[in-house]
């Protein structure tokens, strides 16, 4: 950078710390100046731009209705996969890396700088002067700690091998570490930016986390009583205090009283909302809807190992099935049907080719070349796992009896569900990535965990999954497409639709947003009128 | 007297060991592996094995029920799957707003069901006992979840007069209690009802009358207490009613009771939580029913001699 | 008895109906009589006769769907019908007794005899309870119970059906009343207690004085405790007179009969026992004429359409419903 850069950068950051300038602008303009997003980050991060309310001290409180409490009493991030946990984590913890606004842009956080030294090194500049609830300082330690056990591929954690591959992090000095990776890992940025940083001592003895959990996030744990985790502002956040004083996750397992909670007023948000309860609230001006899910898919699973291992009949049931029709009316356009085997907002998602249309004229013809005979039977599962799981399965059961395929369905509990899946044709499931990255979903089609949910072993996968995994930028996206291209065009299973996430908000909040991810990195931002 | 109490008691507690084992033999025959409904959905055979240690359901069957039943007279009823807690202390913290809403509930039926009863058996045919029979023919028809929704849409989201779900206070007693009683009532009110008509034809309340005791007299005491005998017998049956209808309403209100816990561990197949919840109701269901032959007793001297 | 001193009970066309879904049918049909201090009263009757329902009419006892539809009820000057619920309540147990047919249902099997006795006195008197079990206790040691101070402790059920009922005439006397009604008093009774109750009841009268109306269908029974009877047949009133003229000479054909069939008071033993043929009336179906005239042995064609009324025929007192009535009279006197 030269010197006139040097002035422009410095007018920059006084505008932005004067409040003169947004974020947005103020991202733009850096990038006219030529400024990697990294260091445009940085710089605004420093600038104190992520504070948006550092002035006002927090106040009130919000409630947000869940449809599950957490997966465990345990505050141990890595192991669990919870909505409840990653909301609650998303709060309490920092990361390295983070979401500052909805556009879904990867920011500082306890890092100021990062960048990639070489394929599988990344260096990172930490944040100085920031310390957990406790007041003892994050440091070089805290990170090495955290990042080496989710690192370790005896870690035994359930983040490893999905969101982490195998890894370790060297101190360089006490404000800069390196995260090295075994192999070229390109999901490495929207990893670390949900992956909470814990104190050593914690990571030492994971016990504790039994117990509590103590982060440098914008919120403190307070207490969990099964129904209701409760956090409370942490006003020494190093990017300025939150705008609401307290948040309350409160489980309302019943539908019905999630949205009468949230119409009396006794919750604030509901989340995942189904279009039942859309309705309950359409044309009320006292909600609004944000509905930015995470990369999350609707999608009937086949078992490739049967009848179902020929790839035309998987495509004969592909055009047998409108799948605009199910969504329309079954999920009342809550859903978005992707022509692609990842969800239409993940990053490399294209709309392939062959799009698969409703043609029962075509499925036909598939299934005669096929040889397939009057009397082929699918056999169907269903349960109350996926919002509207049954009526789906209906349709689709009628699709594929007006092509002339049986289908047996059997209804089951949800627990005999979740156990026995694989052992049907056909079964209506949800995928959803946790760090924003499709490399999360597509890493289900290789390896032990896709014989385990698809009965699929399919060589070609493997390598092009190291292909996306091992590259970066456009090229990583343009090796996600293949994969989903080829996941696609062979229909390995029926992706149906996105899954919406849709939350109702109380109009009192103000503020309220979210990125695409499962917990709540911009609630800090919120705030709420009484 | 005594002596029939001891034998009863011990019988039912040789009914609750049959009911826990049953229930202990039923849950792990049923599918729903506990591992996987902590797992994510599409969890690694790894992480599943890794639960199973951890809850010792890889372990034989005989050997988990050795634990189970070997726990028990310590108090040790196991440690929740799904919450990582002594169950024993999960469900204790639980027990009083259950009991709260199982008693306000009970209360509020009975009161019902004696005042309508009362005054219908007292003139048949007339409005009130009309009104009452209706009343109980709409309360016996109307599932307990959709009154629950009704009294919610109506007295929480329009007139905002109680809270929709939790507990914060008496406030939150108030819907759950009158849809939990309207499932109740109407069994109490039938039969307090005929039994006390058939009272009022009895010979000895004519003596009463004959003798110029005053009606109210003759009703509450004379006729009452005759009556009650068969309205007690009923509410006995009516726990398995009251308890259900608890659950319901624990759910539709979000009412952290019991039930709602109850609900939780079929659903997350929390074994020791199950097996913990299922003894905690089999007693319930043992010692009520065993205070209602007591007061059987305090009531009817005849058996009491008989005893 | 003296026709100077004034009436205890005075009972003026007496009408009880039922209201049923099968209609309405007439329980007392229109009677009259009086009831002096001192005397007895007996009224007989086949089952069914009315005879208790005219009883009960008294106290105004008639449950629903009985009620009363016409007459006046006097008693002591005052038309117990113009009474409010509460000045009734006052009269039943403190001026009026009743003992009830079969004590082992007409006492209440919860309570026991002690409760039942002071419940009965504290509905009338303001006294402790303690004042009303002494009470109680002097009525009991009365009817001849031993032990009254332990008795008071027990069930009614525990007791034999004699006690009971002596129980029952105590409670009858508790409050001193002038007039007690005997409903069938000895009819549940074994018969060997039947005789010490009679004696009971006749020496009780004899001692306190009070008038009593004794309702049965046991000849016997009347003969020994009435001064007066009155016979009763579907609701309506047959005949009446002292109890001596009218079992030695019963003018009307369904006394005689009665008498008749009961084994103990045949006034001819030579002639053949023998029961009435047929049955009474279904209510609500009487017969145009006399109620009688289906079952009369002396029967004659007018019987079957002119409904007869009651008349003073013969000696003082005695009144009978009857066209041909049973006596040698002259001719014309028959209309």
């Amino acid at each position: 950078m030269d010197k006139t850069h040097d002035l422009e950068l410095n007018e920059l950051r006084a505008a932005i710390a004067s409040g003169r300038m947004s974020r947005r602008a103020a991202l733009k303009r850096a990038a006219a100046l030529g400024l990697s997003l990294s260091g445009a980050v940085a710089l605004i991060s420093e600038a104190g731009v992520s504070s948006v309310r550092a002035q006002d001290a927090p106040s009130g409180t919000l409630v947000i209705g869940n449809a599950e409490p957490p997966t465990s009493a345990q505050w141990d991030s890595y192991t669990v996969f919870g909505l409840v946990d990653a909301q609650v984590a998303s709060l309490v913890h920092d990361s390295l890396l983070g979401y500052d606004s909805a556009d879904g842009a990867i920011v500082g956080h306890l890092a100021t700088a990062w960048e990639m030294t070489d394929p599988t090194t990344m260096r990172l500049t930490l944040r100085e002067g920031v310390t957990f609830h406790d007041g003892s300082p994050v440091t070089a330690e805290d990170v090495k700690a955290t990042l080496d056990r989710v690192g370790s591929p005896d870690s035994g954690l359930a983040w490893h091998g999905l969101i982490f591959p195998n890894m370790s992090v060297n101190i360089v000095d006490p404000t800069t570490i390196e995260v090295v990776t075994e192999e070229v890992f390109g999901p490495l940025e929207k990893s670390l930016a949900v992956a909470p940083i814990f104190p050593a001592g914690d990571i030492a003895d994971p016990a504790l986390l039994t117990e509590r959990a103590i982060g440098a996030g914008p919120y403190k744990w307070i207490s969990y009583d099964e129904n209701k985790v409760t956090l409370e502002a942490n006003t020494d956040y190093w990017a300025g205090a939150p705008g609401i004083q307290t948040v309350v996750f409160e489980y309302i397992q019943d539908a019905n009283a999630r949205i009468s909670a949230l119409l009396t007023g006794q919750v604030d948000i509901i989340t995942r909302c189904s279009s039942e309860q859309l309705d309950r609230v359409e044309d009320d001006d006292n909600f609004y809807v944000v509905d930015v899910p995470p990369l999350t898919q609707i999608l009937c699973i086949y078992q490739n190992n049967g009848q179902l291992a020929n790839q035309e009949i998987r495509q004969a049931l592909a055009y047998a099935i409108d799948r605009q029709a199910i969504v329309d009316g079954i999920l009342m356009g809550v859903g978005k049907v992707p022509f692609s085997a990842i969800a239409t907002n993940a990053p490399g998602y294209q709309e392939q080719p062959e799009r698969f249309d409703f043609d029962p004229e075509k499925a036909r013809e598939l299934l005669a070349a096929a040889g397939v005979g009057e009397d082929f039977t699918l056999t169907m599962a269903t349960s109350t796992l996926v919002p509207h799981q049954k009526e789906i399965d209906q349709a689709i059961a009628q699709f594929l009896q007006d092509v002339g395929i049986n289908v047996d369905i059997t209804t089951l509990e949800v627990g005999a569900f979740r156990t026995s899946y694989n052992q049907y044709d056909l079964t209506l499931n949800t995928l959803a990535s946790f760090n924003y990255d499709p490399d999360f979903v597509l890493g289900f089609y290789a390896g032990p965990t896709a014989e385990a949910v698809f009965n699929l072993n399919d060589p070609a996968i493997p390598p092009m999954i190291d292909a996306q995994r091992s590259s970066s930028g456009e090229e990583r996206l343009e090796n996600i497409n293949e994969l989903a291209a080829y996941l696609w065009d062979g229909q390995v299973s029926l992706y149906l639709s996105d899954e919406l996430w849709p939350f109702i908000v109380s109009s009192k909040v103000q503020n309220y947003d979210r990125v695409p991810v499962v917990g709540e990195p911009l609630l800090r931002l919120a705030t709420k009128s009484e | 007297m005594r002596k029939v109490i001891l034998r009863r008691l011990l019988q039912n507690i040789v009914l609750v060991v049959v009911i826990v084992l049953v229930v202990f033999i039923l849950m792990r025959l049923t599918a729903g592996d506990p591992a996987r409904m902590k797992a994510p959905v599409f969890a690694s055979d790894e992480i599943l094995q890794s639960y199973r240690e951890q809850f010792g359901t890889d372990r034989p069957l005989t050997a988990q029920l050795w634990d189970f039943v070997s726990g028990i007279p310590r108090g040790d009823f196991g440690t929740s799957f799904r919450y990582q807690q002594p169950v024993f202390e999960l469900i204790w913290q639980r027990v009083p707003e259950t009991a709260l809403l199982a008693f306000t509930s009970l209360t509020l039926a009975l009161l019902v069901a004696i005042v309508l009863g009362v005054a219908g058996a007292r003139r048949p045919g007339s409005a009130i006992d009309r009104f009452g029979i209706a009343a109980s023919t709409l309360g016996q028809s109307a599932p307990t979840f959709w009154v629950a929704l009704m009294l919610v849409l109506i007295f929480s989201v329009h007139f905002r007069w109680f809270p929709a779900v939790g507990f914060t206070g008496w406030k939150s007693l108030v819907l759950p209690s009158i849809a939990v009683a309207l499932a109740v009532f109407p069994a109490d009110l039938r039969v307090l009802r005929s039994s006390m008509i058939d009272t009022f034809h009895q010979e000895h309340i004519r003596t009463a009358r004959a003798f110029g005791i005053s009606n109210r007299r003759i009703t509450w005491l004379y006729a009452f207490r005759n009556a009650a005998l068969p309205l007690i017998t009923v509410v006995g049956i009516d726990l398995g009613y009251l308890l259900g209808g608890t659950i319901v309403a624990e759910v539709v209100f979000n009412y952290p009771g019991v039930g709602q816990l109850a609900i939780d561990s079929v659903n997350a197949r929390d074994y020791p939580l199950i097996q913990a919840i299922t003894i905690l109701t089999a007693m319930v269901f043992v010692f009520v029913n065993l205070g209602i032959d007591v007061l059987y007793m305090v009531l009817d001297p005849r058996i009491r001699i008989e005893a | 008895m003296s026709e100077q001193t004034q009436p205890r009970l005075a009972v003026r066309n007496l009408t009880t109906v039922f209201h049923t879904r099968a209609g309405r049918f007439v329980a007392v049909d229109d009677i009259s009589f009086d009831v002096y201090p001192g005397e007895c009263l007996g009224i007989v009757g086949e089952s069914g006769s009315g005879k208790s329902v005219a009883a009960l009419s008294i106290m105004g006892l008639v449950d629903y769907p009985g009620q009363i539809e016409a007459g006046r009820i006097e008693y002591a000057g005052t038309d117990l019908r113009t009474l409010s619920e509460n000045q009734l309540r006052r009269v039943r147990g403190e001026e009026i007794g009743i003992i009830f047919q079969d004590p082992q249902t007409s006492l209440n099997p919860l309570f026991t005899v002690g409760t039942q006795l002071v419940d009965v006195v504290r509905a009338h008197r303001k006294i402790s309870k303690s004042e009303a079990a002494a009470l109680a206790i002097e009525k009991m040691k009365l009817v001849g119970i031993s032990a009254p101070e332990s008795r008071m402790k027990s069930y009614p059920w525990e007791l034999s059906g004699g006690q009971r009922q002596r129980i029952a005439i105590a409670m009858a006397l508790l409050l001193g009343p002038k007039l007690i009604i005997a409903d069938e008093p000895t009819t549940a009774l074994d018969v060997s207690i039947q005789a010490q109750i009679v004696d009971l009841l006749i020496s009780l009268k004899n001692e306190l004085d009070f008038s009593l109306i004794f309702v049965s269908h046991d000849l016997g029974v009347i003969q020994n405790v009435a001064n007066r009877v009155m016979v009763m047949y579907a609701g309506r009133m047959m005949e009446t007179g002292e109890v001596g003229s009218l079992f030695r000479d019963p003018y009307h054909p369904y006394t005689a009969a009665l008498l008749a069939s009961a084994p103990t008071l045949r006034t001819n033993r030579s002639e053949p026992l023998q029961a009435i043929d047929g049955r009474l009336p279904s209510p609500g179906k009487l017969p145009p004429g006399c109620v009688f005239a289906p079952r009369c042995q002396y029967v004659q064609e007018d019987c079957r359409v002119r409904q007869p009324l009651l008349e003073s025929i013969g000696d003082a007192g005695r009144r009978v419903a009857c066209i041909h009535p049973l006596i040698a009279l002259p001719d014309e006197v028959h209309v």
